[in-house]
Order: C-alpha cells, then structure tokens, then sequence
C-alpha cells in the first residue's frame, strides 16, 4: 500500500520551442503513514512531481504504482485514485465558491456519488479535524481570516476521506500563529487519521519540525532523500541549491567552529537547548 | 515633519445590506494611529492576519484615505483629491503577489509604464528604466519576458517599475511572502540598497521576522492599534509580549530566550547567529 514512481521523467511541450524537462529520471516509494516533506526551490520540480502522485499529469516516461498497480494502464480508475490521494493546491482559499463553509466542504462527498446525508456527516468531520466548530458552517467562505479560509479548504479535501493527502506550501502567506496552527492541525490529522502526509514547503523550520523524510528536489532530480538531520546535515549544499537550512543549524555548526565540543544534528530549538545546555554542563564539570 | 505622518488615523470599513443596501456592519481595521516617519528610514510593520498593516499602508499612498485623522506624506494631506497623483508619485508600492503587478510583455516597457504615464520625456524614460534595472540588479533581464521570470525576479522587476518613479519611499506589503529562499534575499538584498544608496524610505510589511532585523524601526500593529514601537532588539527582547500578539522571534533570539530561561547568562535581544555564537563563547 503506498505510492510508487519508477524512473519517472516530464517534460512539458515536448518536440515544440517550449520544450522544459521538469523531472528526470525520478525513483520514490512513500508507504503508507509516512509524514513525507519535499523542498527545493521555485521551479525544481516540486509541483510536478506532485501532480505525478494522482494522476494529474501523465509521465512523458516510466511509471507511477498506486498500491502496486500502474495507474497509467488501461482501465484504471483514475477518478477513484484522486478520491484516495487529496492534493490541496497553493492558496487553497481562492478555490472556495460556496455560499457557505459547510456547503463547500460537502462539494467533493457530493461529487464522489455519496448522498446528501453522508456527504454532510463527512463534512462535519471534516471540518472538526480541521478546527473549524460548528459556528463557521453557515459562514460565507468571504467572512473568514486567512488562516480559517485555508483550514476550510483543508476540510474540503479531507471530506473525501483521502488515503494520502498532498498540501502544497499550506503555510505561504500567513502569520507565524496561522501557520503554527495549521502546521499542528496537519500534524494532528496524521495522527488521529493515521494517512500518509505529503508537505511541500518553502519553509526549512516547518519542515524541521514535523517530517520523518525530506525528499529535496534540484534541477528536476532527487538531490537528497534522507532523515531532516541528514538532510540538513548538507546545509552547505543545499544554499548552493538556493535553499537553506533551518536557523538552528547554523548556529550548531557555527558553535562547533569555536570549538564547542558539540552534535550538530539539532534542528529545532527544543534540541538546540539540549544541545547547548549540556554541552556547557560538561564544561563546568570538566572545570571542578 | 518626516516623510510619513499620521495624526489619529482610523479607517472603517463598511458592510452594505444586499437588500435595502444600507450600512449592515461597520469594522474599525485602523484604529487611533499616531506616527512619525524620518525620511531615509527602513520601517517594518508586524502584526497578525487580520490586524490592519495593509489598511494602514494603502493609506500611505492613497488607495484608502482616512475615515477620521490626517496622513501626510512628505506633508501633503492624502485626503485632497487634488493631490493624488502627486502621493502616488512619492509613495509608490509594491504588493504580494508578483503576477499581479506586472502588465509589460518585456520588462523594461514594464518598467517603464510608470514614468510614462507621469508624462516623463521619452529619453528621460529610458535613463529611468535603465538605472532602476540597475538598482535591482535585474538589468540583464531588460528584453525579456516576464513571464518567464522567478518569482524573485518578477519581484524585483515590479520594484524596478516603483523606483522609475523616483518615489520618496516604498510601501512593500509582504513582498516575500510567495517566494522560495532564494528569492527573498534577492528582493530584501533589492530594497536595502534601495534605502542605504539611494535614500529611499522603505516601509516594509512581513510575516517572516528574520526580515526585520536589519530596520531601524518596527511597528507592531494589533487590532487595528499601534501596540509597540521600537528598534528591532528593543521589540525581539519582548518574546512573550510578541508571542500575546501572535507573533513570534526569529528562531536565534527564541533559543537565546529559552537559554536565558534556562539560566544561562545572555543578553537580552540577540538577533544574528554571530551574537548569540559570541554570547555562548563568553560562557565557556
């Protein structure tokens, strides 16, 4: 059960002027559960490669496996593959149309076949594991913060009951609480919903903090992917990439330069702390 | 008077009934506002989603005037009609997104559709569009399009079309804020050049607080209000205060906080990772 892409390569207009190579040769497994993060700057591929994941784009070659089954062969049910694998697009908010919250987030049940009723129920869920009460349903999509907008159109995909569920930068534009809050909420629903979760981000601290694997993309290929300290581990490479680590790694690596007798591998502050802390201990006990 | 005064400035915005079209709500987004801008300043503005930065600096070019109070920019009244195109000269500004800003099918006719409508002399206008291509290091780009552009460089191109205006100052409202890493410094690199050789007054609005560590001044707005006004280590050494206001500190000043809590001996407001990597060694 997981997402599978086998050397996988597009290019966009193929044989005209227009012609862009955005991925080659991309190999991934993402099992199942996994909280997946992907970076790399504009215009590496990220996009694309996401859309390989269900269906949107057709590979120009190799193959994309959805639970070991090519999704390009005849007869397969692309329509239910984009039911299991829910991809909220960058602000997502300027894709509600409803009247109202509760309205639009029933609209993808609704399309799916389920019955009013039904559509309604999971969109009730939906919304509470987005956070958003009850009080918001009749609310026009118009009337909501930023950060209430984007969490309604979280629901709108999660109402669909996704397997997988692919955001694509939900954090851009909003403030450090908004993005703080929608960041836990993802984390959340990975938790109590127990699908995979796919974040794409500009930002290295979200990543940092939340992911199991990063994947980084360059020029169309997979340039690391590995565990975030690994990764970040290459902070050095990855600014040649025209990315960056989070804030904490250089400090780590800056420390050790001085001599601080220390793991660099820390990437939030919590572990900075740590680090820190005890590495100062040491010194004092060393002294005594 | 600096370049930029407000005296109890506040803006309403009004709610109309769909069906007898009457006022249905009212929201104060600016509320009370106060303040001084000295010309050659870089400004930033903080505050939450919701908290009215981008009300406050549409006023700074007249897209909104002011419901109650006076703004002045370089001490004309932005609420004389006659006066508009007089304000947008000198305040010029430049939005989030990128692809909305742009109208050229090259960059330097973009860049040079705003002097033109000024009515600035043909040769005159490419004098213009060259040397703000060069203040944004995007000369090299002239003939091409921009729609093949990163999102850093449409950025820059969008600054290049304000500063051929030869404005005062320039109003960004989270010009950053759709871009990757790479393109952040470049626009940040951009506008502080812009304000250290040319002397223009930057007021820049962001959510991302590493931004601001280099302004001589931050606002942070909440509510509507002006809640705190300080230099960037007088505002950072408020972690608590900004995090009430649902801010926060740029990672480095929240780990030297957190140490400091733990008991370790820092200074107040540390905001690079040379300063708190100096603190540290002193403790050794």
């Amino acid at each position: 059960m997981s997402i599978t892409l086998e050397h996988v390569t597009y290019i966009y207009s193929p044989e005209t002027v227009y012609e862009m190579r955005a991925l080659t040769d991309v190999s991934l497994n993402i099992p199942d559960g996994q909280f997946l993060g992907i970076i790399g700057h504009t215009g590496s591929g990220k996009s694309t490669l996401i859309q390989q994941f269900n269906g949107l784009i057709k590979p120009t070659a190799g193959r994309v496996l959805y639970n070991g089954q090519d999704i390009w062969a005849e007869n397969y049910n692309l329509k239910e593959l984009r039911s299991q694998v829910g991809l909220v697009f960058q602000y997502p908010e300027h894709q509600l149309f409803e009247v109202d919250v509760l309205s639009d987030v029933c609209f993808g049940p609704k399309n799916q076949g389920l019955t009013e009723e039904k559509a309604k129920e999971q969109a009730v869920i939906a919304l509470d594991q987005a956070g958003l009460g009850e009080e918001f349903f009749k609310k026009s999509p118009f009337e909501l913060s930023g950060g209430q907008k984007r969490r309604a159109a979280i629901a709108g995909v999660l109402a669909m009951n996704p397997k997988v569920l692919i955001l694509d930068e939900p954090t851009a534009g909003l403030d450090p609480r908004g993005r703080d809050e929608i960041l836990s909420q993802i984390a959340y629903l990975h938790k109590v919903r127990g699908i995979t979760i796919v974040l794409v981000s500009h930002s290295m601290e979200d990543i940092a903090n939340h992911v199991d694997r990063i994947i980084v993309m360059n020029n169309g290929k997979i340039a690391y992917d590995d565990a975030p300290k690994q990764v970040f581990g290459h902070y050095q490479e990855l600014e040649k990439m025209g990315l960056a680590a989070p804030s904490i790694t250089y400090i780590m690596n800056a420390l050790k330069k001085r001599g601080f007798d220390i793991d660099t591998t820390a990437t939030t502050v919590e572990e900075a702390k740590e680090t820190i802390l005890n590495a100062l201990d040491r010194k004092v006990e060393n002294h005594d | 008077m600096g370049i930029i005064k407000a005296s109890k400035l506040a803006f309403d915005y009004f709610k109309y009934s769909q069906t007898d079209g009457e006022i249905e709500e009212v929201t104060r987004a600016v509320d009370d506002v106060n303040l001084d801008i000295e010309t050659g300043q870089f400004i930033a503005i903080l505050g939450h989603n919701g908290s009215g930065k981008s009300t406050l600096a549409k006023h700074i070019n007249a897209l909104l005037t002011p419901t109650e109070g006076t703004l002045w920019v370089d001490s004309v009244d932005t609420s004389e009609e006659g006066e508009l195109w007089k304000i947008r000269q000198k305040a010029g500004m430049v939005f989030q997104n990128p692809d909305n800003q742009i109208i050229g099918t090259m960059v330097e006719e973009d860049v040079g559709f705003g002097p033109e409508n000024m009515g600035v002399p043909t040769p005159d206008i490419w004098k213009r569009v060259e040397d703000s291509l060069h203040a944004v290091g995007m000369i090299a780009y002239r003939h091409h399009s921009p729609n093949k552009l990163s999102g850093g460089q449409k950025q820059r191109v969008a600054i290049a079309g304000v500063v051929a205006m030869h404005p005062k100052c320039i109003v960004l409202d989270e010009p950053t804020a759709m871009l990757d890493p790479n393109g952040r410094k470049e626009v940040l690199q951009a506008v502080w050049e812009l304000n250290q050789k040319e002397g223009v007054t930057v007021i820049l609005i962001t959510h991302y607080m590493e931004e601001v560590i280099f302004a001589d001044k931050v606002f942070v707005m909440d509510h509507g209000s002006l809640v705190m006004e300080g230099t960037p280590r007088e505002i950072f050494s408020k972690v608590e205060i900004l995090q009430n206001y649902h801010l926060n500190v740029p990672q480095v000043t929240l780990l030297a906080h957190e140490l400091k809590q733990a008991g370790l001996d820092i200074p107040d407001g540390i905001l690079t990772v040379d300063e708190l990597v100096e603190a540290l060694c002193r403790l050794r």
